[in-house]
């Protein structure tokens, strides 16, 4: 019998079933992964187990008891820890206070700083996750830190049953691999749930994958039983084609944008090309440059050397608003934080960057703002109830779709995307793959920064990889791999760049 | 089986009802007191009282209106008060001094306007929690007032002044006619103009807004000025309708203000409340007081009982927000 035990869990928000008769059961021992595209009910259903949302319906058992969880309280009682998608850290406390939060060492009823900065370290250490100091706030971390930090704080609580959201959205390879040692040694004694989208690790790490798609449970698998291909076909309900586009056209040689070392705080003389209607893809390790590049580009970052020409004549985007007059678009990282307004409604989102096509003399013509959203709702096929719903409540690829709309309709001839399909489930990646590579045909010019070294591949004409503020190597998609570009990432090879 | 079927039936029916309750939330506060006044007292569906209610709270409401700005960059103005009186101040100063009415109005709007620019640069240039500035700013403004007026009421002669604040126009007080007018034009600035538009994204989210290409410094400003702005308009009525000039015509409004916005469904997250919302939570709260008055509730009972409805319109508007 297994451990945990969930059956007939049901939960319904207003207008939708999120969660329909699901069933599952999780072992001591076992990393059991839990996929779907989004909106499938992985996050709903582990948010139920962890008493963050209440349940409709269904019941839990675990070691053969009734388990009543109604709080996150009562599912700690049971072990029951998750890491969070989105940081549960307090971002003012050092690491060493969040990752021994409530349980801190005392001397004479006062905490004891020295013991509590070495515990911590010594934890950090035993996980080998020892390149963070325990006495920095989290504030002062990057992204990828503030994850291994938050899954060090979930660890140190000794869970019986660890949920695991999307941990490795964020994190760097090396670190992966970590993390992956560090799940198979706590294996032992817990039983571990993996939400993912990543179908590499789901098949590295997984002892059993559960699909998921519109709230109800599709199927148990074994790994062993599925492929790639197999697994999506279950999650989406049916077979997706190709995955990446073919690349129809060479990219035209009008070249539509020349930087000529450009140098910022970050940057070291970037000088590259980008050709009408290509696609130059971007990769690099975190902390490489490549957002920066994006941000100098679009006028967030200020220059301190270098030249950008847009079709032979010298710019300079000095901020956003220059940097969209010249038709450049962004398409940041997280579209939550810097790229919608989430309480506003679609169509007001839309019109945001190119509101100057909709107003007379200052007031919005409701009218042509309408028509505007409705022509790229059907241009995007973007799924959504009403043009006037609020973003907040669409999914993510749509939303997704919704940054993309906002900048063809401010009509960037230049589009920047940093990590276009993060967090968007396979179904919508190939659609906004395919939207990428209509762009281009329409005479967009793309550059594109992904961590995700088979989007960059099957997506690229051209590769640029970065290390350290530089260009380290140009590639092409055809005659490149994915060690080539890494080894270049990481330093071990490096190119002169003509 | 069957019998699930009906408890979830009846369940459903449960949802339906309290998501239209959420829904309405406000306008149904406002039906109920509206019946519970004219339940218990025969006089408060009289002209006058009627009336009465509207003179009591237009220069508040308009003063909720710049509020409701404020609020939808995210921000809050807790010297609207102080900018209203201080206002008053000025043109009660002025008329005295014998300037004409015109200009004594004009200059008070422009001090209004001359604070809110104060308020809103130091917030977005500044880059200072607007709570902190609006606070420190208030105190400010009172001092300003005190040293004008050596902390005494300002009496002035000026019997067109007087227009604004007690005249009527179709049975209908001219004060009320200014605030229904200047709630028109901001529902029109804030549905149909770039403007209004950038300014409640801002709350949503400003830094999509920056990467939008917009100056937001400009527009989070404004929000602050235009609160000034009716900050002034305030102040100039009050002092007409009390014919003097004093430093306490708006005292303890800033509270008021941010309640009636909260009332009406606005949030402090930003990005979120109405023109309808604001003007139904003015009336709601004007109401209370109203039907407290004709009963004879002691002034302190007053007090937590209108504490105790604010907590439970804001209640139920974060519950909205839950189950949305």
């Amino acid at each position: 019998m297994a451990y945990l035990e969930m059956s007939g869990i049901t939960k319904e928000f207003p207008g939708v079933r999120a969660l329909d008769n699901v069933d599952f059961d999780l072992q001591i021992g076992e990393i059991h992964a839990l996929v779907g595209e989004n909106g499938a009910g992985k996050s709903t259903l582990v948010k139920v187990l962890a008493g963050a949302i209440s349940k409709d319906a269904g019941e839990i058992r675990i070691n053969g008891q009734h388990a009543s969880i109604s709080s996150p309280k009562d599912a700690i009682r049971y072990g029951i820890i998750t890491v969070q998608q989105h940081f549960s850290l307090q971002s003012n406390m050092t690491v060493a206070e969040n990752i021994l939060f409530g349980s801190y060492p005392k001397r004479r009823r006062f905490i004891d700083w020295k013991s509590l900065y070495d515990k911590a370290e010594s934890f950090l250490a035993g996980i080998g996750f020892d390149d963070i100091n325990v006495k920095s706030t989290i504030a002062q971390l990057g992204v990828a830190e503030a994850q291994k930090v938050e899954i060090a704080k979930a660890l140190y609580r000794k869970p019986r049953i660890l949920i695991m959201d999307e941990p490795s959205a964020v994190l760097p390879k090396n670190d992966l691999k970590k993390l992956y040692l560090i799940l198979d040694r706590i294996k032992k004694e817990t039983g571990i749930i993996y939400i993912s989208h990543h179908f590499e690790e789901i098949f590295a790490i997984s002892d059993r994958i559960t699909v998921l798609k519109d709230g109800k449970k599709v199927k148990t698998v074994l790994p062993s039983e599925v492929d790639e291909e197999g697994l999506v076909k279950l999650m989406v309900g049916r077979e997706l084609g190709d995955m990446y586009p073919a690349k129809k056209q060479p990219a035209g040689e009008e070249v539509v944008l020349s930087v000529k070392e450009l140098t910022t705080g970050k940057l070291n003389k970037i000088t590259f090309r980008l050709k009408k209607g290509e696609i130059l893809g971007i990769a690099g390790l975190i902390g490489a440059g490549r957002t920066e590049l994006c941000e100098a580009l679009f006028g967030l970052v200020p220059l301190t050397h270098g030249e950008i020409m847009v079709n032979g004549e010298k710019i300079e985007n000095t901020s956003p608003r220059r940097a969209i007059q010249n038709g450049f678009g962004f398409v940041t990282e997280d579209r939550h934080k810097t790229g919608l307004i989430l309480p506003m409604a679609m169509r007001n989102n839309l019109t945001l960057a190119g509101y100057k096509k909709v107003c007379r003399c200052s007031f919005i013509d409701t009218k042509k703002d309408i028509a505007a959203a409705n022509e790229y709702v059907e241009k995007l096929k973007i799924s959504t109830p009403s043009i006037e719903q609020l973003v907040e409540f669409l999914s993510g690829g749509n939303q997704q779709k919704v940054v993309l709309a906002k900048w063809l309709f401010s009509e960037a001839k230049i589009l920047l995307f940093d990590e276009p399909t993060r967090g968007i489930d396979v179904a919508t990646k190939t659609e906004i793959y395919r939207l990428m590579r209509k762009l281009t045909m329409d005479g967009v010019s793309i550059i594109m920064i992904s961590s995700e070294l088979p989007e960059i591949i099957g997506m690229s004409d051209r590769i640029l990889v970065m290390k350290d503020g530089c260009i380290t190597g140009e590639l092409f998609p055809d005659e490149t791999s994915e060690e080539e570009i890494l080894s270049y990432a990481a330093g071990l090879k490096a190119a002169n760049q003509g | 089986m069957t019998l699930q079927y009906a408890a979830s039936g009846e369940k459903n029916r449960w949802k339906a009802i309290t998501s239209f309750i959420l829904k309405y939330d406000k306008y149904l506060m406002l039906l109920l007191f509206g019946v519970v006044s004219a339940l218990i007292t025969d006089k408060f569906f009289t002209l006058e009282n009627t009336t009465n209610l509207l003179k009591q709270n237009a220069a508040l409401g308009i003063v909720a209106l710049g509020q409701l700005l404020v609020i939808l960059t995210g921000g809050i103005d807790l010297s609207v008060g102080a900018i209203a009186s201080l206002s008053g101040i000025i043109a009660a100063t002025l008329l005295k001094n014998g300037m004409g009415w015109p200009l004594a109005s004009l200059f008070a709007v422009v001090t209004g306007a001359v604070a809110g620019v104060l308020n809103g640069m130091i917030v977005t240039v500044g880059g200072i929690t607007p709570f902190i500035v609006t606070l420190a700013n208030m105190t400010i403004f009172q001092g300003i007032g005190l040293l004008l007026s050596k902390g005494r009421q300002v009496f002035f002669d000026c019997p067109e002044f007087l227009f604004f604040g007690q005249d009527y126009l179709f049975s209908i007080p001219v004060m009320a006619w200014i605030w229904f007018a200047i709630s028109l034009l901001v529902l029109v600035f804030l549905g149909r103009t770039v403007m209004g538009r950038i300014i409640r994204g801002i709350g949503g989210n400003k830094e999509a807004v920056r990467l939008a290409g917009i100056n937001t410094v400009l527009y989070e400003s404004l929000a602050y000025i235009i609160s000034g702005v009716l900050c002034g308009i305030a102040g100039v009525l009050m002092t007409s309708r009390l014919t003097l000039g004093s430093n306490i015509i708006g005292q303890g409004w800033e509270l008021i203000a941010i309640a009636s916005v909260m009332v009406g469904g606005g949030n402090f997250t930003g990005g979120i409340g109405t023109v309808g919302g604001t003007f139904v939570g003015v009336i709601i709260l004007g109401l209370i007081g109203n039907i407290m008055n004709l009963l004879g509730i002691s002034i302190y009972w007053q007090q937590i009982i209108r504490g105790l409805i604010i907590l439970l319109a804001v209640f139920s508007s974060s519950r909205k927000k839950i189950t949305a």
